[in-house]
């Protein structure tokens, strides 16, 4: 507030340079919050503007700024900056509303203190995205989508993960790299034409191999269905444990779990194994894996510690000297060379 | 002057005049050196052991001086057909099982098994009797305890047996081959030098109540005694391999037999194609060359794979036969992908779960029984079997691998008195219940118990796979000479997708001069449809073989003079 204060006396060439307290835009009393944030088409916003107090806009109407109107905005405890542009000049004095996704990017909690500059920036050439999930990849036409929702932007910075509002669901995009690169790493993206380049989504590997793993798991087992494999293992039991037990309090004994069946181990329990009467040229391979035994999933549990312990001495002794000579003898009392020792 | 004379009937000498005529040496070795034993015809005088020589019956009137044999000269009599190899060279691939080799009392062979007189006049394989002609010592050089000359011999350095134990364990050979084995047995059932008795050393097992008993009881199952049962099965590890080592002649052709997993994740199933020949690695070792796998129609699974039925199948081993190959095993992949995504499989066999699972074991003991292997030292005149099983499954590093395995001859015939069955624990095999069609013998195995104390189970209701099982060893050459220059297990796509009149086109563009030289037609498959569309003779198929795998001119000159392949020929060129 001081410095809004002292910022109306000063000349015509100094830049704006101002602090104020942070909200995210949903704090905004009325109904522009929601917008801010993603973009709505009534009113056109981006995803990049910011509300200022109208005595922000007093002040800069005074200065020679270029238009349109861009910021540096920069967290200087966490030593965090991103750069955007104006909406409206709307806000309570000494506020500013920011994009949920800007206060994060900045480090922000609602009421910190914010530094807001006015810039220069360059006109954007090209820009490389990396999207932060595979679901991106859903999206058909990507092109037509960006075009959209980068229209609502005024700049992109390295490092920043913006987020974009398409189909009803929120993609968050992060910027890896801008030309022409100036020191910031920022450009502007209004009115220019961007070569946009993508990187594969953060968890493309993952998403490929649960993609794989899902096909593995579709192929799986239509022979084992076939030959009913799993009813013949259950056969077998059937065979090795006949009857079924009762308890005297009349309370049901508990079945096994037909799930287990599916290790090797318990096959081998089975004193007579069910018999596999295929044809004669048919080749089955989907028994129960079991994996050999020199490999991590088979490490031998160790040994429990049986007949383990430590003695004590309810009377607390007199000298350390003659308590650890006491220890040793009351450990090892069945030794009697030491206990003469 | 002295001339000498070595054959397998030993060495002779005898006294000529350089004036004396070729005529009359050759009536001297007919009569003389050879008793009178072999026609003229069969009988080459030879200089040298790799000389094919001329035969008795076409020797001219010219004298010794003039044929310029001189002083201590040695001749070498090549015996029986000329076209007969010596021992020494590996026996051609592909002409097993069609020379019928007759031995009889009178012209017993070499040295080691002057005494082995076989009665039965089998038809060998000629790997077989290639090897029988070794004598497959295993040489030993100077010991310390030599107290001899370089070229004296003591017990110390003196070749051992190829049965030879101490050989066996000092080179970790876990099961001796057939050969050895014959050696082994033959020396301890017929004696050495005599040749008045010969009992053939080898018996298949055979676990089905003997017919027709002589002690005069109903047959079984009304009567049964101690003459007719069979007895007690006891199960050990086989010693012996019928084939020792396994051989691909090309990495590519177990790579290409891997797309269609590796495409699809269905297991797939194959024959594979090749020939026999010795495995010098061991004594008397035989190995199985792998040329080509032909996949027979299946049904693919990714946990399975079902062959169906083959009508072709007459037609693929002759046209296997006319390429010099036969059906020398089964390949199957058994692969599941372990999800990491680094191409690496799950190693599902393994010590501790099994090798071939029991249902595997079944089949190839059915395989096994429908090709057995001709033997003149065995009483049935078959003894075991050629056929392989090769598994291509994931090793402990989660690597593809082949493996190649047989099972024992206890298996086949325990198979084909059909008292085993495959049970759903892929490492035990059930002995079937005894019933009116079957009478089960006791079956007992040994294993070392956790005592360490060995003890002998009875293996009913179920015993472990692993005694049916013998392991051979396999491997790619280090200089691989393919017979097949592509080595597609299936038709290229090209091929297989087209109609008919597309497929004729796709043919006939193979046939072009420059393709042929590349190995267009260097291909089983390719060779394979060829024969298929029936235009071809059968007689011409073996000219149009060996054409198609060395496109020598001689073979063209040969092939063109064939009208069938004019023929086909000009059925090919007037689709294009």
């Amino acid at each position: 507030m001081m410095s809004h204060l002292r910022s109306a006396f000063e000349d015509p060439n100094q830049k704006f340079d101002a602090h104020y307290r942070c909200y995210p835009a949903s704090m905004m009393p009325g109904e522009k919050g929601v917008n801010v944030n993603y973009g709505g088409k009534e009113m056109h916003v981006a995803n990049c503007l910011v509300i200022l107090p109208p005595s922000a806009l007093e002040k800069l109407s005074r200065l020679n700024v270029s238009y349109p109107m861009l910021f540096e905005f920069e967290n200087a405890a966490a030593e965090k900056r991103t750069h955007g542009g104006v909406l409206e000049f709307i806000a309570e004095e000494g506020r500013v509303y920011f994009p949920y996704w800007m206060m994060s990017t900045l480090d922000l909690e609602p009421g910190d203190i914010v530094h807001v500059i006015n810039t220069d920036i360059s006109q954007g050439s090209f820009v490389k995205l990396q999207p932060q999930s595979v679901n991106f990849l859903d999206i058909s036409d990507h092109r037509a989508v960006l075009e959209s929702a980068l229209r609502n932007f005024s700049t992109l910075t390295r490092n920043d993960i913006f987020e974009i509002l398409y189909n009803g669901e929120i993609f968050r995009i992060k910027v890896i790299d801008v030309q022409p690169d100036d020191s910031r790493g920022v450009v502007s993206v209004i009115e220019t034409d961007l070569v946009v380049d993508f990187e594969t989504p953060v968890g493309y590997e993952e998403h490929l191999q649960e993609k794989e793993k899902e096909r593995v798991a579709s192929i799986k087992g239509t022979m084992v269905n076939r030959i009913k494999y799993k009813d013949l293992v259950k056969q077998g039991q059937a065979s090795t444990m006949m009857g079924t037990g009762s308890k005297l309090n009349g309370k049901q004994v508990k079945e096994q779990d037909p799930s287990e069946i599916d290790n090797l181990n318990n096959l081998e329990e089975q004193e007579c194994p069910a018999p596999l009467n295929l044809p004669i040229g048919t080749y089955f391979f989907g028994y129960p894996y079991k994996p050999p035994a020199g490999s991590e999933e088979d490490v031998p549990e160790k040994q429990p510690h049986t007949f383990h312990g430590a003695g004590t001495s309810l009377r607390a002794s007199r000298n350390v000297e003659k308590g650890r000579g006491k220890k040793t003898s009351s450990g090892l009392k069945n030794d009697p060379i030491n206990v003469d020792a | 002057m002295i001339i000498r004379f070595r054959s397998r009937m030993g060495m002779s000498r005898a006294e000529f005049q350089p004036t004396d005529t070729l005529q009359m040496l050759k009536d001297y070795v007919l009569f003389n050196v050879l008793k009178n034993q072999y026609t003229p015809e069969n009988v080459s005088l030879c200089k040298d052991e790799s000389d094919m020589g001329t035969p008795c019956s076409q020797v001219d009137e010219k004298t010794l001086q003039a044929a310029g044999v001189t002083h201590g000269n040695m001749i070498f009599l090549r015996l029986g057909s000329p076209r007969e190899l010596p021992a020494s060279t590996p026996v051609p691939p592909g002409k097993e099982g069609v020379a019928e080799v007759e031995i009889s009392k009178d012209n017993a062979l070499s040295a080691t098994n002057s005494s082995n007189v076989a009665s039965a006049h089998v038809a060998q394989d000629n790997i077989d009797d290639a090897l029988e002609l070794q004598d497959g010592l295993i040489p030993r050089s100077a010991t310390p305890f030599c107290r001899h000359g370089p070229k004296g011999m003591c017990d110390y350095c003196s070749p051992l047996e190829p049965y030879d134990e101490n050989y066996q364990r000092e080179n970790k050979i876990k099961h001796m081959s057939f050969h050895s084995y014959l050696r082994k047995v033959n020396s301890n059932v017929n004696k050495y030098a005599s040749t008045q008795s010969f009992i053939p050393p080898l018996e298949e097992p055979y676990f089905k109540v003997k017919e027709k008993c002589p002690s005069g009881h109903p047959p079984w199952p009304l009567g049964i005694c101690s003459k007719c049962q069979p007895s007690t099965i006891m199960m050990n590890l086989q010693p012996f391999r019928i084939i020792d080592h396994v051989e691909f002649a090309s990495p590519s052709i177990v790579d290409s037999f891997l797309n269609a997993w590796r495409r699809t994740g269905f297991q797939r199933i194959g024959y594979t194609y090749g020939h026999y020949e010795p495995y010098t690695a061991v004594p008397l070792g035989t190995k199985a060359v792998v040329e080509a796998i032909y996949e027979p129609p299946q049904v693919s699974e990714a946990d399975g794979v079902t062959l169906e039925e083959w009508p072709e199948e007459a037609l693929v081993d002759r046209v296997a036969a006319a390429c010099g190959l036969r059906r020398v095993g089964i390949i199957y992949t058994d692969l599941t992908d372990d999800g990491s995504a680094t191409g690496k499989v799950l190693c599902k066999r393994h010590a501790d779960s099994y090798f071939l699972s029991s249902l595997e074991v079944y089949n190839s003991a059915h395989f096994q029984s429908k090709f057995p292997n001709p033997s003149k030292w065995s009483q049935s005149g078959f003894f075991g079997s050629k056929f392989v099983t090769s598994v291509i499954s994931g090793n402990p590093n989660g690597e593809i691998e082949v493996t190649s395995y047989q099972v024992s001859n206890v298996a086949t015939s325990l198979f084909k008195a059909d008292l085993i069955q495959p049970s759903i624990d892929p490492d035990r095999m059930l002995v079937k219940r005894e019933d009116k069609s079957r009478y089960v013998p006791d079956v007992l195995y040994r294993y070392i118990d956790e005592y360490k104390k060995q003890v002998s189970k009875n293996a009913k209701p179920a015993f472990p796979v692993s005694f049916l099982l013998v392991t051979l060893t396999d491997g790619f050459p280090e200089e691989s000479k393919p017979m097949f220059a592509k080595h597609d297990t299936s038709l290229p796509i090209t091929i297989e997708t087209a109609d008919e009149t597309g497929r004729l086109r796709q043919l006939a563009k193979l046939f072009d001069h420059d393709a042929v030289k590349n190995g267009s037609l260097s291909n089983f498959p390719i060779i394979l449809l060829l024969a298929q569309l029936s235009i071809l003779k059968e007689d011409d198929m073996e000219v149009f073989a060996k054409y198609a795998m060395s496109p020598t001119e001689e073979n063209e000159k040969n092939l063109n003079t064939r009208e069938s392949y004019q023929t086909l020929l000009a059925v090919l060129y007037s689709s294009l």
